[in-house]
């Protein structure tokens, strides 16, 4: 084309270069944030779906003198009656705690077997927010619902699995296991089928259907009921500064460890804005050389246009060339951008998939192609206008 | 496009003393398509800047300039691209010409704009002119003369109904500008064009309906 062949006359090959790294190096920061963000984001979001979050969990603390008398972390009606009485309390519940022998077995082809013994718990139904056709149990029901606290499958993924060189597991894969449960005391015995059907940060125990747990506590339980050692608190606010100065004046423990979580989001997003910005500084930075650019390029070549134009030329077809240029490289930069950011979430995907199960993944990458291509789509609009605003100053 | 009339047109630039004596500037005149004028001055009357104003490059001037009965003036963008691709062609004096470009691509460029001629008889111009041998040369390897025939080729590949030289044979000798002078002849007859030659006095192979002085 012979007008490219006269216009690129001038053509600056280490500023355009200077374009695309600085334009590839700003763009991948603000791809791989976006990215990098939409990936782990679930990691920090998963909450307890299923307990409210106005609701806090209480405990005494437990001290050394604590093993001298059950009472010491135990809470008598008399605590009970002064929490109930805090303005910031709306409702309490207590832990139900079974008085009967479980034991629980699986079997897995990928896992092995295992069998144990352990316990069960139960809060009133209200304090929990699972789908009702999940967390329910009548007599006929041969089949126990069970949540256990988060924590246990942190400590066997990273504490049991990778020294004992087992597969790490996710929840969406223990939630599939079959277990079975049996019951006894009281002479009988009992075996149900269980499926772990959700995963608790705020409540450090294994929780089974409160109605279960009442059921089987007068048909296998021996022993009478203790103080609890936990209650459960609603609040009317559970943000409100009373809360925290009333149980550490009386030396309780709320138990909420998505506060941590929540802190480690909050930075996490602070981070990944950070980082954002920088990107986008660096971009619009590769942006301004390169318009600066093409300005002095156009600015060289004046005469030229000028020629053309008094040929006949239209200013549309003499910007043609320079706009193109821009597309290009803009369009380079993109693609080389987006690879890289892919193959970096290659090396991470791996390690977080492990951890969490993400069925959103694609439509993540989607999102960032989006973002990536409404960049594109803004920086070459602003480039094909500003060329032609200097050409139209240039050629008048 | 049948006539080009100038309405008391004066540059900006000259005072009234420096136009006494011209019968263009602050004058009416019409160039009618069909005919051939002379236009001699010396230098520094403002040749370049009448055609410049003709050619809406410049628009320095009190006065109008009509082209029919549109004034140059009023012209949109659109229209000054039509003007210059399809009704009057100009030799400038300083050629205009692409120096990375060679002598054929710099016709071609106009050319392509146009679709006027063909690649052939851009050729066969180029053989009338005398500068064959130079078709494929980059242009900044020309001398002046070569230039400024490649310059009136490129003028010639457009369809028009007035075609200006500004001062188009100054470096070249009697026998190259006969030749031309022919070839530009043809051309204008074959568009039944106007033609205006500005000179400094020399009346090259053109016969004249009027001669002005400006």
């Amino acid at each position: 084309m012979l007008t490219w062949k006269l216009l690129k006359k001038n053509l600056s090959v280490p500023q355009l270069v200077g374009y695309v790294f600085a334009g590839f190096v700003g763009l991948t920061i603000i791809l791989f944030g976006i990215q990098f963000y939409a990936d782990t984001r679930p990691l920090y979001s998963s909450n307890d779906s299923f307990l409210n979050p106005d609701f806090l969990v209480i405990n005494k603390k437990v001290s050394v003198l604590s093993n001298l008398s059950s009472s010491m972390i135990t809470f008598n009606e008399k605590d009970v009656d002064d929490i109930k009485k805090q303005p910031f309390v709306k409702k309490t519940g207590f832990f139900t705690s079974s008085k009967f022998g479980i034991r629980a077995s699986a079997s897995s082809s990928t896992f092995g077997g295992f069998y144990t013994e352990m316990f069960f718990e139960s809060v009133p139904d209200e304090f929990i927010d699972v789908q009702s056709e999940d967390w329910t149990w009548s007599e006929e029901q041969n089949y126990i619902p069970i949540i256990i606290p988060r924590t246990y499958l942190t400590l066997y993924n990273f504490g049991f699995a990778q020294t004992q060189g087992l597969p790490q597991i996710s929840e969406n894969i223990v939630e599939k296991i079959n277990l079975k449960v049996t019951v006894y005391g009281n002479g009988k015995t009992k075996i149900f089928d269980a499926r772990i059907v959700g995963f608790s940060d705020k409540l450090n125990t294994i929780l089974a259907p409160e109605s279960f747990l009442k059921w089987a506590n007068v048909e296998f339980g021996s022993e009478s009921a203790p103080n609890p050692s936990r209650i459960l608190v609603e609040t009317y606010n559970p943000s409100d500064p009373l809360i925290a100065k009333y149980f550490g004046e009386k030396n309780y423990e709320i138990a909420d460890y998505r506060g941590n979580t929540g802190k480690a989001a909050y930075f996490l997003r602070l981070v990944i804005i950070s980082v954002l910005i920088i990107g986008l500084i660096i971009t619009l930075l590769a942006i301004s050389l390169m318009l600066l650019s093409i300005s002095l390029l156009i600015y060289k070549n004046k005469e030229k246009l000028e020629n053309l134009i008094l040929l006949g030329y239209s200013r549309a077809v003499v910007a043609k060339p320079y706009q193109i240029l821009g597309l290009s490289l803009t369009a380079f930069i993109f693609t080389l951008a987006f690879i890289v950011v892919l193959i970096i979430r290659n090396f991470y995907i791996k390690k977080i998939s492990v951890l969490f199960d993400n069925p959103e993944i694609e439509s993540n990458i989607i999102f960032t192609f989006s973002i990536g291509f409404a960049i594109l789509l803004i920086v070459c609009a602003v480039n094909a206008l500003w060329i032609r605003k200097k050409v139209n100053e240039t050629a008048k | 496009m049948k006539t080009i009339k100038l309405n008391t047109v004066k540059p900006d630039i000259f005072s009234e003393s420096e136009i006494s004596g011209s019968e263009i500037w602050h004058k009416n005149i019409c160039f009618e398509k069909g005919n051939t004028y002379l236009i001699s001055a010396e230098s520094g009357k403002g040749k370049s800047s009448l055609f410049d104003f003709i050619y809406c490059r410049r628009n320095d001037y009190s006065g109008e300039i009509l082209f029919d009965e549109q004034n140059a003036k009023t012209l949109s963008y659109t229209q000054k691209k039509e003007l210059r691709s399809n009704h009057i062609s100009l030799v400038f004096q300083g050629f205009r010409l692409f120096s990375e470009l060679t002598a054929m691509e710099n016709v071609e460029i106009k050319n392509r704009l146009t679709n006027h001629k063909t690649k052939k008889q851009i050729a066969e111009m180029f053989e009338q002119i005398g500068i064959s041998q130079k078709i494929d040369t980059q242009l900044s390897l020309l001398s002046f003369g070569q230039k400024q025939r490649v310059a009136i080729i490129r003028s010639l590949c457009q369809p028009f109904d007035f075609l200006l030289l500004d001062e188009a044979f100054s470096h070249l000798d009697e026998t190259n500008y006969t030749t031309a002078c022919s070839l530009i002849i043809d051309q204008v007859e074959a568009n039944n064009a106007a033609l205006l030659v500005a000179s400094l006095g020399e009346p090259y192979k053109f016969k004249y309906n009027h001669k002005i002085l400006l």
